[in-house]
C-alpha cells in the first residue's frame, strides 16, 4: 500500500476506515525511537501533535506512559485531576481536546519468519515488547472511550504498526512521511556547537529553556531556526 | 558420514524434552513448556536486538540437552559468517573458521535444512575437509545447527556445540527446534523494530550535523545539507555516517587530499577534541 505524496500516509488512511465505528475528532500517529527522537506522521492532527509536544517537553503524560509501558492509556477528561501534575498545570485552558485514548504501537507479534510457518498467537499475559510509537485519538467533548472502543483501537494500532514496520524497512516511511520534521535535531546541533557540548546536553538545555519560556520543545526549536530566539540566549539564559 | 540433514519442522511440546533420546515424562514436558513460555516472555521484553540474541543463546544452552555452548551466526552473501551472539569462545571460533575457510554447515546445509546435526566435526573430511582438519581449534566436537531465518543470501542460524561426540540426540533436536522457533520470531521482531528506529536515528543525526554546520559556518539549512551531501559523495560514504562522525567528533570527515611532497601533514582544528567535550 503506497500513498501518493498528496494523499495521507497509508497508516492514516487505514485509521480513517474505522473512524466512524469508534468516533473521534482528532487523531495523531507518532513514530518514536525514544522520547526525543520522534515524529508525527504527515497529516496527523496539529492540536493533538502539539499536546504530544507538550508531553515531550515535560517528560510526562499519557503518551509517554503508553509508549513506556506498552499499554493503552485512557483519559476521560483532560481537565479533571490527572496523575501528571506538571502537564495539567501547563496544558493551555483552551485546548479543545477533552477525552483521549492513547495506544502503544508495538512490534507486530507473531510475525512468521518463514512463509511456511504458522503465525504465533500472542499470549495476552505476555509483557509487551518495545514500542514503535503511539496512536492517540481525541474527542472535543467529555465522552470517555469505552472498553469496546479501546479494543477496536488496539486492533487498529496493530495494523498501523504492521504498516509502519513494512514501510520503515523500505525507507519510504522516514523519507516521505516524517523527514521534514527535524527542527529539534537541528536546533540541538546548533546549540551543541555553540556550547561545545553533546547533543544530549543541548537537548536538556533546550528543554529547560522551553519550560521556563512557556514553549514546547519543538516550538522552541522552530523559534531558534526562525531566528526569533538566539542560540546564545538558550545557551546562556539571562 | 555422520551428518544428518533433517528438513523436519519444529515439533510440538508434546514430543518434548528429555535427557534421554525419546523418553519425556509428564513432569519433563510441563517443565519444558514452562521454560519455553519463560523464554518467549524474556525475548519479547528484551530492550534491544542484541539483548534478544544474548538471551536466546544463553537459554538455548540451558534448555537443549547436550549443549555446552551456543552462538547465533549471521551469514551474508553465503560467504561471511559473523557471530551475532555467543556464550563462549568456541561458538565464535566456529564462525571465524567458516569465514576463513569458506566452508561449513552455515554456508550450505543450514540454508536448506531446518536442522543439521554433526556428530563429530573432525570426521567430516568429505563434506568440509578444511574445517574438519581444524576442528580441534573449536574444542567442542559435535554440533547442532538450527535455521532461524533465510532472506535471500542472508541466513540466521542458532548453533549449539556439544562437549562430547554425538552429544545431540533426537530430544536435543526437538527442543532445539522449539527454542529456535521462539528465537526466530523474537529476532524478526527485533530486526523490524531496529529498521524503524534506525530511520529516525539517521534523520536525527543528520539534523544535528546540519545544526552544527549552520552554527559553525553561518549556513542556511539547505547549505548545510548540501555541504554534508557533497562530503558524503566525495568520500563515497552514506550521508548518515558522515553526519554521525561530525556529531560525535565535531569534525567533518576529511575529503581525500593530494599527498604533500615534503613535510609533516598539517590539519587545522576548528573545534575542541571530542575528549574535551
Amino acid at each position: 500500500m503506497t500513498a501518493a505524496p498528496e494523499d495521507p500516509p497509508p497508516e492514516l488512511q487505514v485509521c480513517a476506515l474505522v473512524r466512524e465505528a469508534v468516533g473521534w475528532d482528532r487523531l495523531v500517529v507518532v513514530v518514536a525511537r525514544d522520547v526525543d527522537t520522534r515524529a508525527a506522521l504527515r497529516g496527523s492532527d496539529a492540536v493533538l501533535e502539539g499536546y504530544c509536544d507538550l508531553q515531550q517537553t515535560l517528560l510526562q503524560g499519557p503518551s509517554l506512559d503508553a509508549f513506556t509501558w506498552g499499554a493503552p492509556v485512557v483519559v476521560d477528561d483532560l481537565r479533571a485531576r490527572l496523575p501528571w501534575p506538571l502537564l495539567s498545570s501547563a496544558t493551555p485552558p483552551d485546548l479543545p481536546v477533552r477525552s483521549v485514548a492513547v495506544l502503544p504501537l508495538l512490534v507486530p507479534a507473531g510475525t512468521p519468519t518463514d512463509p511456511a510457518d504458522p503465525p504465533v498467537q500472542p499470549d495476552p499475559s505476555d509483557p509487551p515488547g518495545p514500542a514503535l510509537g503511539v496512536l492517540t485519538a481525541g474527542r472535543d467533548r467529555v465522552d470517555p472511550f469505552t472498553r469496546a472502543q479501546v479494543s477496536v483501537l488496539t486492533h487498529l494500532a496493530a495494523v498501523v504498526s504492521a504498516l509502519l514496520v513494512h514501510r520503515a524497512a523500505t525507507g519510504e516511511l522516514v523519507a516521505v512521511d516524517v523527514a521534514p520534521n527535524d527542527d529539534l535535531a537541528v536546533a540541538a546541533g546548533m546549540l551543541a556547537e555553540h556550547l561545545g557540548a553533546t547533543a544530549g546536553e543541548a537537548k536538556s538545555r533546550l528543554r529547560a529553556h522551553a519550560f521556563t519560556s512557556g514553549r514546547t520543545l519543538n516550538g522552541l526549536a522552530r523559534a531558534v531556526l526562525d531566528g526569533e530566539v538566539a542560540v546564545g540566549d538558550v545557551a546562556h539564559p539571562r | 558420514m555422520d551428518v544428518e540433514n533433517r528438513g523436519t519442522h519444529a515439533s510440538s511440546p508434546a514430543q518434548g524434552r528429555s535427557s534421554t533420546a525419546d523418553g519425556g515424562d509428564a513432569d519433563g514436558l510441563d517443565g519444558l513448556a514452562r521454560d519455553l513460555a519463560d523464554l518467549a516472555r524474556a525475548l519479547q521484553s528484551a530492550a534491544s536486538p542484541q539483548e534478544v540474541l544474548d538471551r536466546a543463546v544463553t537459554t538455548a544452552v540451558a534448555l537443549v540437552p547436550g549443549a555446552e555452548a551456543a552462538g547465533i551466526s549471521l551469514v551474508r552473501a553465503r560467504r561471511t559468517v559473523t557471530s551475532a551472539a555467543a556464550t563462549s569462545l568456541p561458538a565464535r571460533r566456529l564462525d571465524e573458521l567458516q569465514t576463513e575457510l569458506g566452508e561449513g554447515p552455515c554456508l550450505d546445509a543450514v540454508f536448506t535444512h531446518r536442522s543439521t546435526r554433526v556428530d563429530e566435526l573432525a570426521r567430516e573430511t568429505s563434506r568440509w575437509p578444511a574445517l574438519a582438519a581444524r576442528a580441534g581449534e573449536i574444542g567442542l566436537p559435535s554440533m547442532l545447527c538450527l535455521q532461524l531465518f533465510v532472506d535471500g543470501d542472508t541466513l540466521g542460524a542458532l548453533n549449539l556445540l556439544g562437549a562430547e561426540p554425538a552429544a545431540f540426540g533426537d530430544a536435543s533436536e526437538q527442543v532445539g527446534l522449539l527454542v529456535a522457533a521462539h528465537a526466530a520470531v523474537a529476532v524478526a521482531d527485533a530486526r523490524q523494530l531496529a529498521h524503524t528506529h534506525l530511520g529516525l536515528a539517521h534523520r536525527d543525526v543528520i539534523g544535528q550535523a546540519k545544526g552544527i554546520l549552520m552554527e559553525r559556518h553561518r549556513l542556511s539549512a539547505d547549505q548545510a545539507f548540501a555541504l554534508l551531501s557533497s562530503v558524503s559523495q566525495d568520500l563515497n560514504r552514506k550521508l548518515h555516517e558522515v553526519a554521525a562522525d561530525l556529531a560525535a567528533t565535531g569534525e567533518l570527515p576529511q575529503r581525500p587530499q593530494p599527498r604533500p611532497q615534503t613535510g609533516p601533514p598539517h590539519r587545522e582544528r576548528r573545534t575542541q577534541h571530542p575528549e574535551q567535550r
